[in-house]
């Protein structure tokens, strides 16, 4: 069968799941192709949509309105063929089906399931697959659940990911210097904010824990899309990339000899340990990713549930730093249950951690996590989770006690790089923020995320000069400037 | 070293503001043109269909701006208040 993947040309990163689906899909005998659009006319309009068998359409949590909105446009105008809906947005909240007349939503991982659903959906459904929530009569059908489904096991049983998907289609990407590669599946950890915590708890009947791949094929992937696209600097979008550091040491040692390129990836700061730090130094790892999140300890263990010290992140930042290696760091505003001071003290965590890059994002409750249902029980959010924004930079969802609150969180996520990189700014941070919300603090905003992630992570070909930083000292100063009470109780490590 | 130092910084910040403030009145003059033109060809993209995350943050901030059902509630975000004074966060939430 033709399968045409559907996607909202934007400023979107490129989605890694559907080349691996395609792969899948392509290995099964279908062929599978990617249309972009910017509006749902564009996408109709587009000659592979037309000829296509089946429409795909892959959704997060608030770009979900989009993709329900576009099923509902297709199925109008293309009354017999198959739409389906996937992504997270399909996987923790199924019930979207009832919102749009598809033929099916896959729930889950779905290169073992998409084919199976669609030798099935051309034998008129005689069982529902599992993995699936289907409609017969192209969407007109009552909703019949198929049973739960074991994600895949064994990655390295996967064919290479389709990248022609997106690096023939769209020159944006193919451009790029950097391209992605994801060598996990899994996270060990239980953050309530983040839909892995709830994964795990699905796939623990299974024996699906952190899954890897085996390092070779994954070099083997890189090296064809260095000869192929180019390449200078390797990208893993794995939300740990240490977490299994045996496999770490086998990756490295094969990756140090075949591909030998600068590379970022995402951990924890406080695994950065001298062990993994050594690792990760001998393959070339010029900027990491970490999660800081809140610099309260409190908001971080009683509402995050990640319960590591300020002084075990200070100690792992500055270990990173001291090596020259730059710093993205994420953390989040508009925190449920966080006071304004905890707010400020996670600017305070960035500037004495030596941050180098500080995104902040707005918390947004996405469903199946477990902050959405703990605010939905405490009352911060009414659970309409089609009043999330399309991404994580919009709006926050959560009620406030007036509007003045509300925007000091919009502000604040606004300026944060700002405050973190620049001691004026943060010592008037207090006042910049009580102002209204305005366009130029969304353009300063925009320009910082865009050109500051593209000038010094995506060519980031080498690394810095090492930084002193992390120290107890820095984060007392940091503090000082933001008009803050000692936020370190822990023992700090010594200047 | 610290007045070089400071010159430096200030620098930065200025060339931050002034490329925030540079692509603001771009795009205000292109929107003003792209609203003269859709007066002749009225194919606006939906709402929900966003162009860019341009698009998404104008929207959020007009949202911020106008949210009188989400605002103002009886909800009290103060967590000592709403939480009763206890620590239960974690024994809900966390494992």
């Amino acid at each position: 069968m033709k399968i045409a993947f559907l996607t909202l040309e934007a400023s979107e990163p490129l989605a890694y799941g559907l080349m691996v689906l395609a792969a899948s899909l392509r290995a099964h005998g279908h062929s599978a192709t990617l249309v972009q659009g910017k509006s749902v006319d564009d996408i109709i309009a587009d000659f592979t949509t037309v000829n296509a068998d089946v429409l795909a359409l892959s959704a997060t949590t608030g770009l979900h309105r989009v993709y329900l909105a576009w099923a509902r446009a297709l199925r109008a105008r293309f009354p017999d063929k198959i739409l389906v809906l996937g992504g997270p947005h399909a996987t923790f909240y199924p019930r979207a089906i009832e919102q749009a007349p598809l033929d099916g939503l896959c729930i889950g991982e779905g290169e073992e399931s998409f084919p199976e659903f669609l030798r099935l959906v051309q034998a008129g459904f005689p069982t529902i697959p599992a993995g699936w929530w289907i409609r017969r009569d192209h969407g007109l059908g009552a909703v019949e659940r198929g049973a739960a489904r074991s994600p895949v096991l064994d990655l390295n049983a996967l064919p290479p990911p389709a990248f022609d998907l997106f690096y023939d289609t769209d020159p944006r990407y193919r451009k790029e210097p950097n391209k992605s590669f994801l060598a996990t599946r899994g996270c060990p950890f239980s953050c309530s904010y983040c839909f892995n915590r709830q994964l795990n708890q699905r796939y623990r009947a299974y024996g699906a824990g952190l899954r890897s791949r085996d390092p070779e094929a994954l070099c083997d992937d890189i090296l064809a899309v260095r000869d192929r696209w180019g390449l200078k600097l390797v990208w893993f979008l794995d939300a740990n990339f240490i977490s299994n550091v045996p496999w770490l040491e086998s990756f490295v040692a094969v990756y140090r000899r075949r591909v030998n390129l600068p590379m970022f990836c995402k951990l924890r700061p406080e695994r950065a340990t001298e062990r993994v730090l050594g690792l990760l130094d001998s393959a070339g790892c010029t900027g990491v990713g970490v999660g800081l999140e809140s610099g309260s300890e409190r908001v971080r263990r009683e509402i995050l549930c990640r319960p590591a010290s300020d002084a075990d992140i200070l100690a792992g930042c500055r270990r990173l730093k001291a090596r020259g290696i730059r710093i993205m760091a994420f953390s989040m505003v508009g925190i449920p249950g966080a006071t304004f001071d905890e707010e400020l003290q996670t600017l305070a965590l960035n500037v004495a951690c030596g941050i180098d890059l500080a995104a902040a994002t707005i918390l947004q409750p996405y469903p199946g996590t477990a902050i959405a249902e703990w605010s939905e029980s405490k009352g911060f959010f009414d659970g309409n989770y089609d009043r999330l924004g399309y991404s994580y930079f919009d709006a926050s969802p959560f009620y406030y006690p007036n509007k003045r609150a509300r925007d000091r969180v919009t502000n604040l996520q606004r300026l944060f790089s700002y405050a973190v990189e620049f001691p004026e700014v943060r010592r008037n941070i207090r006042w910049l923020i009580e102002r209204e919300p305005n366009r130029l603090y969304t353009y300063l905003f925009k320009q910082r995320q865009t050109r500051g992630i593209r000038a010094g992570f995506y060519r980031g070909f080498h690394r810095g000069r090492p930084v002193d930083c992390g120290t107890a000292e820095h984060l007392a100063r940091a503090c000082r400037d933001l008009k803050l009470g000692d936020p370190c109780p822990s023992p700090c490590p010594p200047g | 070293m610290a007045v070089l130092s400071a010159l430096r910084r200030f620098a930065r910040l200025g060339f931050w503001v002034g490329l925030s403030a540079g692509a603001m009145v771009v795009d205000a003059c292109s929107s003003g043109l792209k609203g003269k033109a859709q007066d002749a060809a009225p194919e606006v993209p939906a709402p929900d269909s966003p162009p860019s995350i341009q698009l998404r943050l104008d929207a959020a901030t007009k949202r911020d701006a106008a949210s009188p059902g989400v605002d103002g509630g009886a909800v009290d975000s103060d967590p000592a208040r709403a939480d009763g004074g206890q620590p239960d966060l974690w024994d809900i939430i966390c494992e």
